[in-house]
């Protein structure tokens, strides 16, 4: 697990690494001032810390699959008494662990 | 009613860039709310958010007064909720860059000339998303803080805004 300052080195890197960056302002294309790159690297490591931290729970809503899909899972769970939604649900959790 | 949307800005992406600004300079400030389109928005990398912040004096405001609540809207699966508080920008929807994919949307701004009020916005997306559907977003944000705006700022949660993007922003004619 990165702290928030460990993930502010990585992210100045990339921006080092992404220069020159550029913004349109006034229909022009200029390149980034030297708060935009400050401001760019805070919301780069910023979402680094994010996507570390609660990455998981959108990983994890997109491998459980839609609700109508896990109904049925239960429905024949029930029907054939086998584990299939258990399983489901114990492999996504699995793939995605919380940090 | 004819006349009644007023273009003021409007930018179409030529070379990939960061950050793009409406208003700004061309803010004109005589309209109580104004209506952002953007079409055919697609990032250089793919599976990143939209995030959008005002512009106070022609600057990104990026105090932590942003909070947002969205709905995601798919075509394959249980629709999800994006939500904050807080933070230092508002958030909406995902975007890909695979062929074919692209994200349109219409926002609505009210009280950016109130110096006394909060800012608002609300969103209305529509796309084809990163994961292959079609993915509709809407809701509101609101940014806490008392104080005129004069443009909003667009960017992506990371790579670039890519070439061929195109926004407008129209004021409401009274």
């Amino acid at each position: 697990m990165a702290t928030l300052e460990e993930l502010t080195v990585v992210a100045t890197q990339e921006i080092e690494d992404a220069k020159p960056m550029y913004k349109q302002v006034n229909n022009e294309r200029l390149e980034f001032t030297d708060a935009d790159y400050d401001q760019a690297i805070i919301d780069l490591a910023n979402s680094k810390f994010d996507q570390q931290e609660n990455g998981y729970k959108t990983a994890r809503q997109e491998a459980y699959g839609s609700i109508a899909d896990q109904l049925d899972m239960i429905y024949w769970d029930g029907k054939n008494s086998t584990t299939t939604f258990q399983d489901h649900i114990d492999a996504v959790k699995a793939a995605h662990p919380k940090p | 009613m004819s006349g009644a949307l007023i273009k003021i800005d409007e930018v179409t992406v030529t070379s990939s860039v960061s950050t793009v600004e409406l208003g700004g300079a061309k803010w004109d400030s005589s309209y109580n709310v104004y209506l952002v389109q953007f079409s055919n928005l697609r990032p250089t990398s793919d599976n990143v958010l939209n995030r959008v912040r005002i512009l106070v004096s022609s600057s990104a405001d990026t105090t932590s007064n942003y909070d947002f609540g969205n709905k995601g809207l798919r075509s394959d699966n249980t629709f999800d909720n994006n939500t904050n508080t807080n933070g230092t920008y508002w958030e909406f929807d995902r975007s890909g860059n695979a062929t074919g994919e692209n994200t349109n949307a219409t926002l609505y701004l009210f009280n950016f000339n109130n110096p006394n009020e909060y800012n608002f916005i609300t969103n209305e997306f529509a796309g084809s998303s990163p994961f292959d559907l079609i993915y509709g977003c809407t809701g509101a944000g609101v940014h806490s803080a008392s104080q005129s705006a004069n443009g909003v700022q667009f960017f992506f949660s990371s790579g670039n805004i890519d070439t061929g993007s195109k926004f407008t922003l129209y004021g409401l004619k009274k």
